[in-house]
């Protein structure tokens, strides 16, 4: 076990595979079958990702809560035995989805880590992405029962009021992880004072001592955030769920390399790449079972 | 669930040009936002997504 003063030097690497949206017409490198995206998580782990946010598709490459895809997935991510990458599931996979399909895949498989959408918003300025307190609450009390750590996603600092209120409540229990979503359409906008206010706004609702938290930002904030969050010592998620483009008009080869630029930006400011075992010490989650 | 940055894409009204602003950036460009990059014409919004084929014959303004 790593001391705890060793662990705060470190940056743990989320790779956000996939997603519900981006399809092959958008970026032909985007894994979408079982075998792709496990694949594809391999890569990324041995690049220095130590955790791994999945979704699931379907044949026609749209968005799917399928727990047999999200079972295949796993196994195939676990097939490779070298391989010790903290699997997060999504929860949000298909707006149409209803509760309990949502949650289908974690009652099976239970995930080290599994997302949790702290609140409702309109998506892409066309539907409703509706968590519903109910949802929240029901989602809460079944990560606890199995153990399984909800990755907070707060696209605005009302999200993060809201994790406040449900860590009163007993549906969640500190330390908390959270995810800061910035520069998505309706959310909070990807600037650096946004990310330290934030920060601040989670410190000050739900403690310091009681959270850890990881950031992207999608279009033209995801450098601006790649490089605050390594500055500002939270952590960090890159992937094509965020952003299919590496660089102005340049389609990602895969998410391999978003990894690899993390890693880079991580060691030249001074900080080092946290293993999957350390994040695991740093998440607060018990040691990897093969 | 994310899906990278949303666009608001134009046909500008005066000489046409196609061109297309992402919404994460309406708080920088201000009352610009929506404004042809080449004639500062007012625009007519004709498409609005994500990163993708659709949006790609748009020049982006930045």
């Amino acid at each position: 076990m790593a001391d705890a003063k060793a662990l705060k030097n470190k940056t743990i690497i989320t790779v956000a595979t996939t997603g519900a949206w981006p399809k092959k017409k958008d970026n032909p490198n985007v894994p979408m079958t079982p075998e792709e995206i496990a694949e594809d998580v391999y890569e990324c782990w041995k690049a220095g990702a130590a955790v791994a946010h999945i979704h699931m598709r379907d044949d026609d490459g749209n968005g799917i809560m399928d727990p047999v895809r999200f079972k295949k997935t796993y196994e195939l991510i676990r097939a490779h035995k070298d391989c010790d990458i903290i699997v997060n599931m999504t929860t949000s996979g298909d707006i149409h989805a209803d509760d309990e399909i949502r949650v289908a895949h974690v009652k099976e498989l239970k995930p080290e880590m599994a997302s949790y959408d702290c609140g409702s918003m309109n998506w892409l300025n066309s539907g409703l992405f509706i968590n519903s307190p109910k949802f929240l609450e029901d989602c809460g009390h079944l990560f606890q029962e199995l153990n399984v750590k909800p990755e907070i996603e707060a696209f605005d600092p009302g999200m993060i009021a809201n994790a406040a209120y449900y860590i009163k409540k007993g549906v969640l229990k500190t330390p908390v992880h959270f995810q800061f979503c910035m520069g998505c359409a309706n959310g909070i906008t990807g600037t650096m004072k946004n990310l330290v206010f934030m920060k601040e706004e989670a410190e000050k609702l739900v403690g310091a001592e009681n959270f850890t938290w990881s950031c992207f930002g999608v279009g033209h904030s995801a450098m601006e955030m790649l490089y605050g969050a390594v500055a500002l010592g939270g952590h960090i998620r890159v992937g094509m769920e965020d952003n299919v483009l590496y660089s102005k008009g340049v389609l990602a080869d895969s998410n391999k390399q978003f990894v690899e630029r993390a890693v880079r930006v991580i060691k030249e400011y001074g900080r080092e790449v946290a293993t999957p075992a350390e994040a695991r010490e740093m998440l607060n989650l018990p040691p990897f079972q093969a | 669930m994310t899906w990278g940055a949303q666009y608001m894409c134009y046909v500008c009204n005066k000489c046409s040009k196609k061109y297309k602003y992402a919404v994460d950036l309406i708080g920088e460009f201000g009352e610009d936002f929506g404004k042809c990059p080449e004639c500062g014409s007012d625009g007519k919004l004709t498409h609005e997504g994500p990163v993708s084929p659709e949006t790609s014959e748009y020049e982006e303004v930045e």
